[in-house]
């Protein structure tokens, strides 16, 4: 928890060109990482895409068949787990449930030796920083999630680790605790300046929590960046269509290249000009977010007319599925803008459309094109 | 409220029958399925439940009147004529010495013999929790003793502790001269074969029962104490170990009253001798009812260990009800 006068430019935790391969499967391909002193980042990604086998390197409990794992520069994958002074909360917190929360806290210390005032010190002051103080002598089997959850997090934080690892602490809670649970864990981590590796699923814990994500498909990070580089400049079509509530719309369209700027055709708008980039001319995708297209009563220029097949209720906005082309496409608009077999209006914003090529899925990087225009 | 509803049914009610008598003698055909004698859940558990009534209850019953009389087979009276005698037989037993040693022997044969079983169990489960080639092999192999039929076992075990036998003859090997002890003779002695030989025989299924509670365990409990940085020691004695207690709490229950009922072994290796050093309480009653023919007696005697032993069972199980509820 104190901060150590370690090099500040070395990461606290680096993983490099790691590859963790079972009998049929390659969990892990290449994955390289680096997490900064006090950074909280999101490993992000679907069920099976390698996460929780990297935590489980991390960890120690799943040996790496190749790369390395460096903590403060000095490298631990032939440590044992025990040594690695990394802590980890579990998916189910895995509290010892016929041990009392005191006994809970005090565990990793007291496994370490620390004197028995010290500990006591330690374990009152986590309690009280938890709010954890009048459950001290209740059995670990007898507690609620949040309880579990701080009591999970206390032990680790208590034997000072490097870093901590949380594997989807969350992912079994319902939705209104988890909000809470979430700024909770923001907080704790902030005021100790604690490096935090958090494993999810959930791209809103993701989004809302970390410094960085790191996303993972099929074994292979797709992009680590901030939330708001993942969220405004998606790499590929991946990291595009699993970031982002409702979900992007893949629009394919028709690239031509028009006085050296890129101009798109969709199925419903013409002569989107998007600006500088490369790219073969032909078929590609066209990635636009739901908040980005524009939709209006009354056609104006540019402007392509859509039929309403169903309105999604969000309650605050509500999601309209309109037809486009052969497809549906996503738009987001105030609640009651249009009912169902309605015609709206729709306009796309250029600017804030992606490029992805049809061929490869990577995102085309785009020079703006006001100089032409 | 009530009271106007009572006046008020039966009227509806008659003429609902009446009603009903009218239409069913009309279309109800004459041949009616007739109800069973006894339903049928009820017909499936009758001959369980009579077997059980035959051979536990009635000889419980005759056995309770037994103990009130001093009937012995060879003195010529049919044992429903046997002349009461009331609690002199408590009475008799509570001074008999033979019968108090032979519960304390037994107690301490069921301590030894349970509280080895267990040790040596646990140290074998957690052998077996790591994966290892031939795993599967060794554990069929180790669960082979609890197979043997218990006189075989015990036949093995007097060959093993006879005087020119294979024990002595290691024992002499180890020490370099010649060894020869009467093992079975021997009233100090004599007893460690026979809790050997329980132990060989029952500690595989000790074993199995703390092999599947191991593997039972919360995998991410030991996890978290092995990242926790706690050594081996302190997971097994803080983590692993409470939690296995209901496990191992059923596993002495069991064990304890199998143990308690021990004849076999005894019967073959000493039957109770040399004297009565290793007389059993099961291997009392024997000799008391088969050798010396004073069933009445025995009968008082049977009674007395079954109260003693359910009684300790229902203190056991006890805490077991409490972990669950």
């Amino acid at each position: 928890m104190a901060p150590s006068n370690d090099n500040a430019t070395a990461p606290k935790l680096e993983l490099r060109e790691v590859d963790k391969r079972y009998d049929r499967v390659h969990a892990v391909k290449r994955l390289s990482l680096r997490l900064m002193k006090g950074e909280f980042v999101s490993l992000l990604g679907p069920s099976g895409c390698g996460k929780s086998t990297t935590l489980a390197m991390i960890a120690g409990f799943e040996p790496p068949n190749s790369g390395e794992i460096a903590v403060d520069g000095r490298r631990i994958e032939h440590l044992p787990a025990q040594r690695r002074r990394i802590g980890l909360v579990f998916q189910d917190y895995a509290v010892f449930s016929k041990l009392t929360v005191r006994a809970n806290l005090s565990f990793g210390l007291e496994a370490k030796g620390t004197p028995r005032d010290t500990r006591h010190r330690l374990v009152a002051e986590m309690a009280s920083r938890l709010e954890l103080t009048g459950t001290l002598d209740r059995r670990g089997g007898r507690l609620n999630m949040s309880e579990m959850q701080r009591v999970a997090l206390g032990r680790v934080l208590l034997t000072e680790p490097e870093l901590v690892l949380l594997d989807e602490p969350m992912s079994n809670l319902d939705a209104a605790l988890r909000a809470g649970l979430r700024s909770e864990l923001k907080q704790i981590q902030k005021q100790l300046g604690q490096t935090v590796l958090y494993v999810t699923h959930d791209q809103v814990e993701a989004m809302s929590m970390s410094d960085r994500i790191a996303v993972m498909n099929a074994g292979e990070l797709q992009q680590y960046g901030t939330p708001d580089e993942i969220y405004n400049r998606p790499r590929n079509r991946f990291v595009a269509e699993f970031i982002g509530d409702p979900p992007i719309n893949l629009l394919p369209c028709e690239i031509k290249t028009v006085a050296g700027r890129m101009v798109a055709d969709t199925a419903c708008h013409r002569g989107l000009v998007l600006g500088r980039g490369r790219i073969d001319p032909g078929r590609h995708w066209l990635a636009i977010r739901p908040h980005h297209i524009v939709a209006a009563p009354a056609p104006g220029v540019g402007w392509a007319p859509a039929i309403v097949r169903f309105v999604e209720n969000l309650g605050a906005e509500h999601v309209l599925h309109v037809e486009y082309g052969d497809s549906l496409a996503r738009v987001v608009v105030a609640p009651g803008f249009a009912g169902e077999g309605e015609t709206v209006h729709l306009a796309i914003d250029p600017a804030r459309a992606h490029l992805i090529d049809g061929a490869s899925g990577d995102a085309v990087p785009l020079a703006p094109a006001e100089a032409a225009a | 409220m009530g009271g106007a509803r009572k006046r008020a049914r039966p009227t509806a009610d008659a003429r609902g029958n009446a009603l009903m008598d009218q239409d069913t003698a009309a279309t109800m055909p004459t041949t009616r399925i007739r109800k069973p004698l006894i339903p049928f859940n009820v017909g499936l558990v009758l001959p369980a439940q009579l077997t059980m009534l035959a051979v536990v209850l009635a000889p419980t019953l005759i056995a309770i009147y037994l103990s009130v009389t001093d009937w012995q087979p060879t003195a010529g009276v049919p044992w429903y004529r046997a002349e009461i005698v009331w609690f002199w037989n408590f009475y008799d037993l509570w001074y008999d010495e033979r019968y108090i040693n032979a519960l304390w022997r037994t107690l301490l044969v069921v301590v030894v013999a349970v509280v080895c079983e267990l040790a040596i169990a646990i140290g074998l489960a957690l052998l077996f929790l790591d994966e290892w080639p031939w795993r599967k092999l060794a554990v069929s192999v180790l669960i082979l003793p609890m197979m043997i039929v218990p006189v075989d076992a015990a036949n093995a075990f007097f060959m093993l502790f006879n005087d020119r036998g294979p024990i002595n003859h290691l024992i002499g090997m180890a020490i370099g001269r010649s060894f020869e002890f009467s093992w079975l003779s021997d009233p100090n002695w004599a007893l460690a074969p026979i809790v050997l030989c329980e132990i060989w025989q029952w500690t595989p299924l000790m074993f199995l029962l703390m092999l599947t509670g191991f593997t039972n365990l919360l995998q991410n409990q030991i996890r978290a104490a092995i990242v926790l940085g706690a050594s081996r020691v302190r997971i097994f004695f803080r983590i692993m170990l409470p939690l296995l207690m209901p496990v191992i709490a059923v596993a002495l229950l069991i064990r304890g009253i199998e143990t308690f009922k021990i004849f076999d072994a005894v019967y073959i290796l000493t039957r109770g001798g040399p004297g009565a050093s290793t007389e059993t309480i099961s291997m009392f009653m024997y000799n008391g009812a088969f050798v010396y023919f004073r069933i009445g007696y025995i009968a008082a005697a049977a009674l007395l260990v079954l109260v003693v032993v359910v009684s300790i069972c229902l203190a056991l199980s006890r805490p077991l009800k409490r972990h669950h509820g």
